[in-house]
């Protein structure tokens, strides 16, 4: 029964965890740092030349690859970040007569899901749009890249004392000098626009209204995730070039809320709760205790009752057969003494007998 | 006791494991099987007639016509062993195409029809001791199979002008009575006087407006049936009558990829013979119309004046166009009559509501005039530059005189094309001077919108070429490069060529500077336009945001132009092509 | 094996259990100097994309969760009252206290800095993880272990002051103990819950933390049969009367409330399904692979448990312990390795490799080697004299 019990409550405490789980904060909106920058990736004007992975290598101080940027053959394969490299552009056939390229980086999002992941707040959203990482606090846990639902986040695994989390970081420390992003910068088409996010986001509306056809009714990044600083346009559906379409709006650290916000509910409830439960069970040993204490004290006294009267009773009958042994044995003494008295003339051993008698 | 319950238990559960995990794998599986493509065929047919009236017992039976038809030519047999003769709307004895029956009766009757006929036909070629023979009684599932081993898989025919020639300029098809034309050998209409179905020439209608998918009465035979009837059945007749050419009477004839291909093939060939032109249809349509403004009928007099002064006419060349579209379908999409039939000044329920004026005019449908104009400019000589131009909300003011051209005197013109065509009000004052008003004749308004035409130009009028700097050097942000030596006339000239007797460009190119502007764009037409630098400079300007700096304009101007037109040299990311690297 | 239970405490060292044992140490040796001079590059298939291997996936998830005996059995005997449940607290205990330093010696092999580890606690604080949460917890639950478990260090050394002082405080040690177990047992699952593009449906939920949860009860209950039955087996030397008597008491009565948890289990992770819509997955090969652990290693054994315990049937109920702590581990599998990246091609998701899989082993069996020691000198299994018939 007690068992019983026990999973009981346990379900309870299940169904209150999920129903703080599914409470969510109705959390305000975040959208971004006013005047940050964004960069616009515009795909109908990348020619895939990868001026911008050279600019990006030369700016962060990268190695060079063994391939030279213009050996555009590596095209020809799908390629991601490394920790060497912060930017890869990708070739897709899509069908159409001209390839489609599409440039790969952190998409730095308004809400980070690195950010919000990381236990010692390496990864920080900059006022600039950057989100920038910090090494000297970094455990290298790597949930950062768990969490990234764009598969940003690279790390250096064949580094053995200080491997770092690597990724693009929008070039924070020259945007703060007024300088551009290498990558933007080295493109040669513009196929990278910079500005602030509010003006990037104008310019690609009015890209998609001004030359109806060329692109898909999308910027890409405006809402994804809870928005990106880095936004994209397409003439083909981003699933085409290498993009989820499926990640939906909410923002990662939104997605965490509800698991954060039972916390506080489990440290402030369950002491209350398993301290209850304790007391009752408690409480009813003590009870039970304090009872089969009183039973036992009343069969005993109640046994020793008996047994009193019971030793009285067997007193009082063995006294009255004594008493009447006695009385016989006087009758017969007397009797006998009488008798004796008749026959006084034949021994003296009958007076012994009479003594034991008395006795 | 207990230990069976639990083997028992257990082996259910394991049973139901194995099922789920079957279906996992069946499921994951099928992806495969659909995967495969080699097995669709443009003949098969699926034998589900009762599924009209009620529900299946079987899957349906799936059906290969060609194979059959090549079967019984063997065995000498024609195809009245299953089809039967039956007479058709005009009373002609022709074949009726469902198997083996004019009628389709009840679901019994049909499913007898289908076992009878197939059955025993099969069975008796097993008797004769033949090769190869179907399925006999009892082999159910070899007809009524779940998953079928092919797929049908058809193309769509196309009635276009050639395929339309190939018909009615054949001398296979019998003519008309009294008449140099075939064209009622297929075009027929309703009477209702004498509930038959005539042929009245010049009122020749596409096929498919009466004969839709579900036709309204008196129309009975829906729209790919008489298709099947009209074609089929006369190329068969004509087969049987050992005519030179017929048509094919085999599914995959016309409904083939195969097929199709050599038919463009044989089309091509025929359009070289005929020296690049079809001749024209022989159905007295007009060779210009003068498409005036719509007056609504409930207009009052004085509004009808007010839209008649006001408003200019359009010339529409039909003879042009008839031959620059694959088809009349092209404009005329339900209907080969004039637009303003179901098209009405303010637009009803026949023509979608969608009004007169937009029907010319909706850019997204390829059947108004600037929906087809607009897709002209995405050919590759013209997408270089028409690919670049953004797309305003509304279009600019002037361009409505390309078409709409005002008429200085009825009769006499002076075209617009001297005309300044910067300002509409000119043109409306213009307009205004006009002092007859438009003829009502119809052959009068014909001649007078041939002559609006003629005096339109066959060619762009271009600069002369000596005039076009022969290279200009782009050295300004030369670093890494030496300066890139831009051959501006040969580009020019490359432009012009393209341009050569193209009747839309010369509409509407109407100025000699007007193809310069694609490149020199935002600035008025000019011999010495502004440099370049002179708006685009740094990139990403805030004052200007989404204007291209200096460098990227450059690049996109030359790359994009490139890419548009479909030029494979120089390639965009070959850096050298254009600029030679300093040393 | 089971020679070296009736040999055990004899001479010879060589037996097999040591020579086993101790090729598997030298192997981890061996492999831990290549971890920590060549990098997680030298040693695992970790890569981009895949950050998280069978070292997070085994050792961390599943690590946790089967040391969740501790806090279940503490909990039942202590706050639910069920006293019978006594002898099962203190080998609970101890393997939930060497289950957790395992998991925290795990994490240095795979952390890129492992010196680093109290960084979140001590040096910047990541408030919004959830692994932030995670190692908290750990930290202070791994720290109430040890003060549970510090009487039997101290009985066995008779530093009986001390030990009283432990004992006495037990109460308020198990209630933090099943706080922090809630939470970070949770929020092993909530973890996941950040990316619910990259784990597949059938298995993302919102409602991650509460089955992680859930099922970790059932692990512990589990985990606490099967690892007796093992000590029975080869550590019958160590036992007393006491620990013995009630030992089936404790299998029967573990059997049947981990059948209800199980049942629990199986009808919150329908909802889960329900709630993200995700029915038509089952159709999938990943909905195979997803009723496999539903029925094989949820439904089954909560049937095989109720069975076993209405007709005491110890055999079968030890047999079930084992296939669901099985599922346990097939479960924290799902979760962080087979179904987590499922969108990748396939050239592109991780598989370990043998020297991940030998840390891993390396791991387990140093825990065994130490709870072998422990068990064999402290009376963890039997009652200290001095002690006798105290609760």
């Amino acid at each position: 029964m007690q068992r019983r019990r026990f999973l009981g409550l346990v379900g309870a405490a299940g169904v209150s965890l999920a129903a703080s789980g599914k409470a969510k904060a109705a959390s305000k909106e975040f959208s971004g740092y006013p005047g940050s920058h964004a960069v616009l990736f515009d795909a109908t004007r990348c020619i895939g030349c990868r001026k911008c992975e050279a600019g990006c290598q030369k700016v962060n101080d990268l190695p060079m690859p063994e391939k030279p940027f213009d050996d555009l053959s590596v095209l020809d394969q799908k390629r991601r970040t490394h920790a060497e490299n912060f930017t890869v552009v990708n070739k897709y056939d899509v069908g159409q007569q001209a390839p489609v390229f599409r440039k790969f980086q952190c998409n730095h999002c308004l809400e980070p899901a690195c950010a919000s992941a990381c236990f010692v707040k390496a990864f920080k959203k900059q006022p600039t749009g950057a989100v920038t990482y910090d090494a000297s606090v970094c455990v290298g846990c790597r949930y950062c890249m768990v969490a990234c639902p764009f598969e940003v986040p690279t790390y250096e695994y064949n580094e053995v004392l200080t491997p770092r989390v690597r990724k693009c970081h929008m070039c924070h420390e020259r945007q703060l000098e007024g300088k551009l992003p290498g990558c933007v910068e080295a493109c040669p088409k513009e196929a990278l626009t910079f500005g602030t996010r509010d003006e990037i986001l104008k310019v690609a509306r009015a890209r998609i209204r001004n030359y109806p056809g060329r692109y898909l009714d999308h910027v890409y990044g405006e809402k994804e995730m809870g928005g990106t600083s880095w936004l994209y346009l397409s003439g083909v559906p981003f699933k085409k070039i290498g993009m989820r379409e499926d990640l939906g709006t909410t923002s990662a650290p939104h997605l965490t809320t509800g698991a954060l916000a039972a916390v506080p509910m489990v440290v402030g409830l369950w002491p209350v709760v398993l301290g209850g439960i304790w007391a009752v069970n408690k409480r009813k040993e003590k009870i039970a205790a304090e009872e089969q204490k009183a039973a036992v004290n009343s069969a005993v006294s109640e046994t020793q009752e008996k047994a009193q009267q019971e030793m009285a009773d067997a007193l009082a009958k063995a006294e009255a057969s004594t008493q009447r042994r006695i009385d016989n044995e006087v009758k017969k003494a007397v009797d006998e003494a009488l008798k004796a008295k008749e026959e006084e003339a034949q021994s003296q051993a009958e007076d012994g007998k009479t003594d034991e008698e008395g006795a | 006791m207990a230990h069976r319950k639990v083997v028992a238990g257990l082996s259910g559960f394991l049973i139901a494991l194995a099922a789920v995990l079957g279906l996992g794998v069946d499921v994951m599986s099928k992806p495969l099987v659909a995967a495969e493509n080699s097995t669709a065929r443009a003949d098969l047919i699926m034998i589900d007639t009762i599924a009209q009236q009620r529900e299946l017992e079987m899957p349906a039976s799936q059906f290969m016509h060609d194979k059959h038809t090549a079967a019984l030519k063997e065995q000498d047999k024609d195809c009245s062993t299953c089809h039967k003769t039956t007479t058709n709307e005009e009373g002609k004895k022709v074949m009726s195409l469902k198997f083996m029956r004019e009628e389709d009766g009840s679901a019994d009757e049909l499913k007898k029809i289908y076992h009878d006929g197939c059955i025993s036909c099969h069975a008796k070629d097993k008797a004769d001791g033949a090769e190869k023979y179907g399925p006999q009684s009892g082999e159910c599932r070899s007809c009524h199979v779940d998953k079928p081993e092919y797929t049908a898989e058809r193309e769509d025919v196309e009635m276009d002008n050639a395929l339309h020639y190939i018909h009615w300029g054949s001398k296979q098809i019998s003519k008309d009575a009294g008449e140099e034309t075939n064209c009622g050998s297929c075009h027929h209409q309703w009477d209702e006087q004498t509930q038959k179905l005539v042929y009245k020439k010049f009122e020749e209608e596409s096929c498919s407006y009466c004969h839709t998918e579900a036709p309204k009465e008196p129309v009975k035979t829906p729209e790919r049936l008489a298709f099947h009837e009209q074609c089929v059945v006369c190329h068969q007749t004509l087969a049987e009558n050992k005519a030179e050419n017929y048509g094919p009477v085999e599914c995959a004839g016309c409904h083939s990829e195969k097929a199709q291909e050599e038919l463009k093939q044989s089309k091509e060939e025929m359009l070289q013979k005929l020296g690049g032109v079809l001749p024209r249809l022989p159905r007295q349509q007009p060779d210009a119309v003068l498409m005036t403004p719509p007056v609504a009928e409930d207009a009052t007099m004085q509004e009808k004046e007010k839209v008649e002064e006001h408003a200019m006419p359009v010339a529409f060349n039909h003879k042009f166009h008839e031959q620059n579209t694959d088809s009349c379908a092209a404009c005329h999409h339900k209907s080969v009559q004039s637009c303003d039939m179901c098209h009405t000044p303010r637009g009803d329920a026949d023509g979608e509501f969608v009004s007169l004026a937009q029907s010319m005019h909706q850019a997204d449908s390829m059947r108004s005039c600037v929906g087809c104009h607009q897709q002209e400019q995405k050919k590759p000589e013209c997408a270089g530059c028409h690919a670049a131009m953004e797309k305003k909300a509304q279009p600019a003011s002037d361009s409505c005189a390309t078409c709409h051209e005002p008429l200085q005197s009825a009769g006499e013109g002076m075209g617009m094309m001297q005309m300044n065509q910067d300002d509409m009000s000119s043109m409306m004052n213009a307009s205004e001077s006009v002092t007859t008003p438009l003829p009502e004749d119809k052959d009068a308004r014909e001649a007078l919108a041939k002559r609006i035409i003629e005096r339109r130009p066959d060619t762009p009028r271009n600069i002369d070429i000596n005039d076009v700097p022969e290279t200009v050097t782009i050295g300004v942000l030369s670093d890494e490069y030496k300066p890139s030596e831009m051959p501006h006339r040969k580009i020019v000239k490359k432009l012009m060529e393209d341009m050569d007797n193209d009747k839309l460009a010369a509409a509407f190119h109407t100025t000699e500077l007007t193809m310069c502007q694609g490149c020199h764009h935002n600035s008025p037409a000019s011999m010495k336009p502004p440099r370049c630098e002179s708006c685009h400079g740094k990139p990403f300007m805030e004052q200007q945001p989404g204007r291209p700096g200096l460098k990227a304009a450059f690049h996109a101007q030359c790359m994009d132009c490139h890419k548009q037109m479909q030029l494979e040299k120089p390639v965009s990311t070959n850096c050298t092509a254009c600029h030679e690297k300093k040393d | 094996m089971s020679t070296e239970a009736h040999t055990a405490g004899s001479k010879s060292v060589f037996n097999t259990f040591n020579i086993v044992a101790g090729v598997i140490i030298l192997v981890g040796l061996g492999i831990t100097v290549l971890r920590f001079t060549g990098g997680l590059g030298a040693v695992t298939n970790l890569d981009d994309n895949n950050p998280w291997g069978i070292w997070i996936g085994f050792d961390l998830l599943c690590g946790v969760a089967l040391a969740a005996g501790g806090y279940t059995t503490s909990a039942a005997c202590y706050i639910f009252g069920l006293k019978r449940y006594h002898a099962a607290v203190r080998p609970a205990i101890l393997t939930a206290f060497l289950g957790y330093a395992l998991v925290v010696f795990a994490l240095h092999y795979d952390v890129g800095r492992p010196w680093r580890l109290p960084y979140p606690i001590f040096v910047q604080q990541g408030t919004t993880s959830l692994l932030f949460e995670v190692g908290l917890c750990v930290f202070l639950y791994l720290t109430v272990l040890f003060l549970e478990f510090l009487p039997v260090p101290f009985e066995w050394l008779k530093k009986t002051k001390i030990r009283n002082f432990l004992v006495k405080i037990t109460l308020a040690l198990t209630i933090m103990g099943v706080v922090l177990s809630t939470l970070h047992q949770s929020s092993l699952g909530a973890l996941f819950t950040i990316v619910p593009s990259k784990v597949h449906p059938l298995w993302y939920s919102p409602y991650l933390p509460v089955f992680f949860f859930v099922s970790s009860i059932a692990a512990g209950l589990s985990m606490v049969i099967f690892e007796g039955t093992l000590s029975h087996k080869f550590m019958h030397h160590a036992m007393d009367e006491e620990y013995l008597k009630h030992h089936d008491t404790v299998v029967f009565g573990f059997a049947r409330g981990c059948s209800f948890v199980l049942f629990g289990y199986f009808m919150i992770k329908l909802i889960g399904v329900a709630y993200g819509d995700a029915w038509h997955y089952l159709s999938t090969g990943y909905g195979a692979l997803f009723l496999v652990e539903m029925l094989g290693f949820v439904a089954l054994p909560c049937f095989l448990y109720a069975v076993g315990a209405r007709d005491k049937n110890a055999k079968l109920i030890k047999w079930t312990a084992a296939w669901t702590v099985l599922g346990i581990v097939f479960n924290r599998f799902n979760v962080s390795i087979i179904a987590f990246n499922y969108q990748l091609p396939s050239a592109e998701r991780y598989f370990p490799s043998w020297m991940e899989i030998a840390i891993s082993i390396f791991i387990v069996t140093l825990g065994v080697v130490v709870f072998r020691f422990i068990s064999k000198r402290m009376p963890v299994f039997r009652e200290h004299p001095m002690y006798k018939a105290e609760h």
